[in-house]
C-alpha cells in the first residue's frame, strides 16, 4: 500500500518536474540571480572596504526573493493547469485519488524549489567566494530552514490554486509568503504601545499567522554568527509539517468534489 | 434505457431480437456499466443559476458490448461519461462500473478512457506519457516499456516515441490518446468522440484496432458523431437528446428499423420524432 501510494505520488513529482526544467524557466532565474549578485557585487570592486555584510546581505535576500518567486510560480500552476489543459482527465482516469494528485503535485513543485533553491545559493556562494567571503558552517542551516520554508509556500500556494484562478493565486500567494514576515514584525514593534484588549488580539493574530520570518536566517549569515542549536531547526520542521498538512487538507477537501 | 421508455424503443430489439442470444442473456455477473437515474447540473458561476445538464439517466452495458453513445451537440454525453469517471459529482443517481461505484480506484482500474479532447504534456515525450501513465495504474518496468511501445506501434506512432508532444499535431495526439486509454488491458474502454481530429488513415487503423479489442471481449462505450464507425462496430446503440436516453436497440434494429437503411436516418428520424413528442424539452437544459 505504502510502496503503491510512493510510487504513484514519485510518478506525478517526476513528470511535474521534467515538464518544468524542459521549460527552461528556472534557468531564467539563475541568469537573473547571477546579474542581481554580480551587481551588487561590483560595488567591491570601486575600492570600498568592509561591505562584506552588505554584500552577504544582498546576495542572501535575492536568494529569499528568488526562491520564494520560484516555489509560487511553481505551485501555482501545478493543478490550474492540468485543469485548463484537461491533462487532468487521463491522469484522474488512473486507480489514483484526487488527494494522490495533490500530494504528487505538492512534491513537484517542492523538488523544483528545492533545486532552485540549491541553484540560486551556489550563485551566492560562487559570487561571494570570488571576493574572497565566506558564508561559513550556519550558511547550510540557513539552507535547511528556506527549504522548510519552501515546502509550505508550495503547500500554502498549490491551496490557493484550487479556489482561484492562477493569477490571483500568483498575487495572492505573494502577498501573504512577504506580507506574514512584514506582518508579524509590525505587530512585535507595536506590541507595547496598544492596550491590553488590542494587544490580546494581536497576539492572537500573531500565533495564528503563518510565520516565515521564523525560517529566515540571512541576518545571521550575513553577521557570521554561529550556528543555532539542533533544537530550532527540529522544532521548526514539525512547525512547517504542521501547516503544510493544514494547507493539503484544505486543498483535498475543496479539489475531492470539484467538477473538472 | 430510461426509466419512462420511449415508444420508440423497441424492446425486442434491445433484448436481441427473436433467436439471437446478446451478452445480457447469457451473462450473470455484475453488468460492466450500470447508471440508475442519473442528475448531473453545474454552476457556471457561484451566482448563475443550476443548469441541469443529465436528466434521470439510466442505462445498463453488459460485459463484451460494444455500445454507441450517440446524441447531437449539448445533449450530456461527455457529462455522462464524465459522471461515469468521476470527474463531475451526480446530484442525484448511481453509477456501477464491474460492481464498484463510478470514480473509485477499483472502478477506475477496470476502465480505459480516452477524453473528448486530449490534450497531454507538451515537454514530455509519447514514451515519457506512457510510463507516467502506466506507473499510476501499477504497472513498471519492462513490461510497461514493451507494452507501451507495442500501444504507440499499433496507433501509427512508431519512429515518433521520443519527440516532445508540443511538435504533435492534433491527430497523433488523439492516437496518443487512444495507445493510452489501452493501457494496462482495461476491461471497459469508454472512448468520448473516439475518431475526433483523426485523418482517414488513422480512422482505418483505429477501427482495425477496437475490432481486435471487440475480439478479446472487452467492453466498449464510445461517443462519436462519426456514424458509419458506430455501425460497423456496435452491437448496441443508446440516443441521448436533452440529457436523456430517448431510443436503444440493436445495431441490426437500427440499421434495419423501418426507417430507413442508414443509421444517419435513424440518428435523424428518432430525434425528431422525440423532439416533436416532448417540445416542452426543446431548448437545451431545464433550470433549477
Amino acid at each position: 500500500m505504502i510502496a503503491r501510494k510512493l510510487t504513484i505520488w514519485g510518478a506525478l513529482a517526476q513528470g511535474a518536474i521534467l515538464e518544468s526544467i524542459r521549460r527552461k524557466d528556472m534557468y531564467v532565474a539563475v541568469i537573473l540571480a547571477l546579474v542581481m549578485i554580480g551587481a551588487a557585487a561590483t560595488i567591491g570592486t570601486f575600492g570600498v572596504h568592509g561591505l562584506e555584510i552588505f554584500l552577504k546581505d544582498t546576495a542572501l535576500n535575492v536568494v529569499n526573493l528568488l526562491s520564494i518567486l520560484m516555489a509560487v510560480l511553481f505551485s501555482s500552476r501545478q493543478i490550474a493547469e492540468e485543469v485548463s489543459r484537461r491533462t487532468v482527465y487521463p491522469l484522474l482516469a488512473r486507480p489514483i485519488g484526487r488527494g494522490d494528485l495533490l500530494i504528487g503535485k505538492f512534491l513537484g513543485a517542492f523538488a523544483l524549489s528545492a533545486l532552485s533553491l540549491l541553484l540560486f545559493a551556489l550563485v551566492a556562494w560562487g559570487a561571494l567566494a570570488c571576493y574572497g567571503l565566506s558564508l561559513g558552517v550556519i550558511f547550510l542551516q540557513y539552507l535547511l530552514l528556506r527549504l522548510f520554508s519552501l515546502a509550505l509556500i508550495c503547500a500554502m500556494t498549490l491551496m490557493l490554486s484550487v479556489f482561484i484562478t492562477p493569477s490571483a493565486t500568483i498575487t495572492m500567494a505573494l502577498l501573504l509568503a512577504v506580507g506574514s514576515q512584514t506582518f508579524g514584525r509590525a505587530v512585535m514593534l507595536v506590541d507595547q504601545t496598544v492596550s491590553p484588549n488590542v494587544q490580546i488580539l494581536l497576539r492572537g493574530v500573531y500565533v495564528a499567522l503563518l510565520h516565515l520570518d521564523f525560517f529566515d536566517m540571512h541576518e545571521k549569515v550575513s553577521y557570521g554568527w554561529k550556528p543555532v542549536p539542533a533544537w530550532v531547526p527540529t522544532e521548526l520542521f514539525f512547525y512547517a509539517l504542521l501547516y503544510i498538512g493544514i494547507f493539503l487538507i484544505v486543498a483535498f477537501l475543496r479539489f475531492r468534489r470539484q467538477a473538472l | 434505457m430510461n426509466k419512462t421508455k420511449h415508444p420508440d424503443v423497441n424492446s425486442a430489439a434491445v433484448a436481441g431480437g427473436p433467436g439471437k442470444n446478446t451478452a445480457k442473456d447469457v451473462f450473470s455477473g455484475p453488468p460492466a456499466l450500470q447508471i440508475n437515474g442519473l442528475n448531473v447540473g453545474y454552476k457556471k458561476s457561484a451566482f448563475a443559476p443550476y443548469v441541469r445538464v443529465v436528466h434521470d439517466l439510466s442505462l445498463s452495458v453488459n460485459p463484451g458490448e460494444v455500445v454507441g453513445f450517440l446524441g447531437p451537440n449539448g445533449a450530456g454525453k461527455s457529462t455522462t461519461i464524465k459522471a461515469i469517471m468521476g470527474f463531475v459529482v451526480p446530484e442525484a443517481g448511481g453509477i456501477n462500473i464491474f460492481g464498484h461505484p463510478a470514480g473509485s480506484t477499483q472502478a477506475k482500474a477496470k476502465i480505459g478512457y480516452l477524453p473528448e479532447v486530449a490534450l497531454y504534456y507538451p515537454f514530455l515525450t509519447p514514451l515519457e506519457t506512457m510510463t507516467l501513465y502506466g506507473r499510476l495504474q501499477g504497472l513498471g518496468g519492462k513490461a510497461l516499456y514493451d507494452e507501451a511501445m507495442g500501444l504507440l506501434q499499433q496507433v501509427g506512432l512508431a519512429g515518433k516515441e521520443r519527440q516532445f508532444l508540443k511538435t504533435f499535431s492534433k491527430g497523433m495526439q488523439q492516437r496518443l490518446g487512444i495507445a493510452q486509454a489501452l493501457l494496462g488491458s482495461p476491461d471497459l474502454l469508454v472512448l468520448d468522440e473516439v475518431s475526433s481530429g483523426l485523418d482517414p488513415v488513422g480512422r482505418r487503423q483505429l477501427r482495425l484496432l477496437l475490432h481486435e479489442i471487440k475480439e478479446k471481449g472487452t467492453t466498449i462505450f464510445f461517443s462519436s458523431h462519426e456514424l458509419d464507425e458506430v455501425a460497423q462496430l456496435c452491437d448496441r446503440v443508446l440516443l441521448i437528446a436533452n440529457g436523456q436516453v430517448v431510443d436503444e436497440r440493436t445495431m441490426d434494429a437500427a440499421l434495419r428499423g423501418g426507417i430507413g437503411s442508414a443509421l444517419e436516418d435513424y440518428f435523424i428520424e428518432t430525434l425528431a420524432k422525440h423532439q416533436k413528442a416532448s417540445p416542452t424539452t426543446d431548448g437545451d437544459k431545464a433550470k433549477r
